[in-house]
């Protein structure tokens, strides 16, 4: 059992807190979503700035084992980062993950520190397997997964639709622990 | 097509009724899928060994994103299709497809009519996508997803763990919603006026 607050020394200079996310923090995470440049917004899972949505994210899913990770310097979340598996089930042993950081925080190692803790976790929890699902087209974070030891998998065509309606190719990688 | 339940005669002359799972279905569902062979069962990545598990099916929170269908006949399950959807996101144009057919009942066309089914409710949901996982081993079902326009996109390998520990590759096979209603109007169109709804 990882044991948090942790702090974590950025490239920046600046030390950020990493603890799970809690339903607290809804406000601090609609925050740093809508910060988000559109751009990044465009390749996010769900459409953040729905408050609802976000909201209704904060419970995970029954039947799912989710453990979602922020890093806040001062009282503003500045990343945040998540692996869910299923509780049961025959593909209980393979897990995902996903990252979000803030523009000022990125390339300063926050990322790599985040996903570090989360698949000790994943490893901990007996996965086998974790996965990222990540849009064809970001380059920069392809190449971030695979400095992480994730090996890509494959393309499903169009199965990601962005806020605005367009259709972009999903990249699945994945990583044996 | 879309309301429920209705009545629909197989290639051979047997009846079936179609019509959404309900809630007092928990224990027919179970039945039918301990009745399954267990590589059917390993490719609907379900365990029906223990019914407390098999009760997330039936929970409200399942219903939001799913969609089941299931065929009847003598009063017990023969046959079930599901649709999942996720209600919002960047996946909410794709919809995973399960079908599974009992032994007894297939060959007579029934899995055609529940890809229908499942077509109709898919546009209705606006979906464009459609997938399904199937075992890589699986070649029979891979054959009939390709007949009806699918074909084998991705490996996801090591996705299942059976029972006994062992690691199974998955083939996710997938269509355009559009390819997919070409198919079954040519599937359909040899049927030869069988197979159909009849009301």
């Amino acid at each position: 059992m990882i044991r948090y607050p942790k702090a974590f020394k950025c490239g920046n200079g600046k030390v950020v807190a990493v603890r799970p996310l809690t339903r607290d923090d809804l406000f601090m995470l609609c925050e740093f979503f809508g910060g988000l440049p559109a751009q990044d917004r465009l390749h996010l899972r769900v459409d953040v700035t729905d408050r609802d949505i976000v909201e209704r994210r904060l419970d995970p899913p029954p039947h799912w084992n989710v453990l979602r990770l922020i890093a806040l310097h001062g009282d503003r979340i500045v990343a945040e980062a998540s692996i869910e598996h299923r509780s049961f089930g025959f593909s209980a042993h393979v897990g995902e993950i996903r990252v979000i950081v803030a523009p000022d925080f990125r390339r300063t190692g926050l990322a790599g520190y985040l996903c570090r803790q989360l698949l000790a976790h994943g490893i901990a929890e007996n996965l086998e397997k974790i996965e990222a699902r990540l849009m064809e087209d970001q380059p920069a974070v392809i190449r971030f997964f695979e400095k992480l030891g994730f090996q890509r998998d494959g393309i499903l065509k169009d199965f990601v639709k962005d806020i605005e309606g367009h259709n972009h190719d999903l990249l699945i990688m994945s990583l044996r622990t | 097509m879309g309301s429920y339940p209705k009545t629909v005669r197989l290639r051979d002359g047997t009846e079936v009724t179609l019509r959404e799972v309900g809630l007092d279905d928990l224990e027919r569902s179970h039945r039918f899928f301990l009745s399954l062979p267990e590589e059917d069962r390993l490719s609907l990545r379900l365990d029906p060994s223990h019914i407390e598990n098999f009760r997330v099916r039936f929970e409200p929170s399942d219903a939001q994103d799913h969609w089941r269908l299931i065929a009847l006949a003598g009063g017990e399950i023969v046959a079930e299709a599901a649709l999942h959807q996720p209600r919002y996101g960047w996946a909410r144009h794709t919809g995973e497809l399960r079908c599974v057919v009992s032994p007894a009942f297939q060959g007579k066309g029934l899995g055609s009519i529940l890809f229908a089914e499942i077509y109709q409710e898919a546009t209705r949901r606006r979906i464009e996508r459609l997938y399904g996982l199937v075992l890589r081993e699986q070649q029979a079902a891979m054959r009939i997803s390709e007949k009806l326009g699918f074909r084998a996109e991705l490996v996801l390998s090591d996705h299942l763990r059976t029972p006994g520990g062992e690691l199974k590759d998955m083939v996710v096979m997938t269509v355009n919603i559009r390819d997919l209603w070409r198919r079954l109007e040519d599937l359909m169109h040899t049927m030869d006026g069988q197979g159909r709804e009849r009301h």
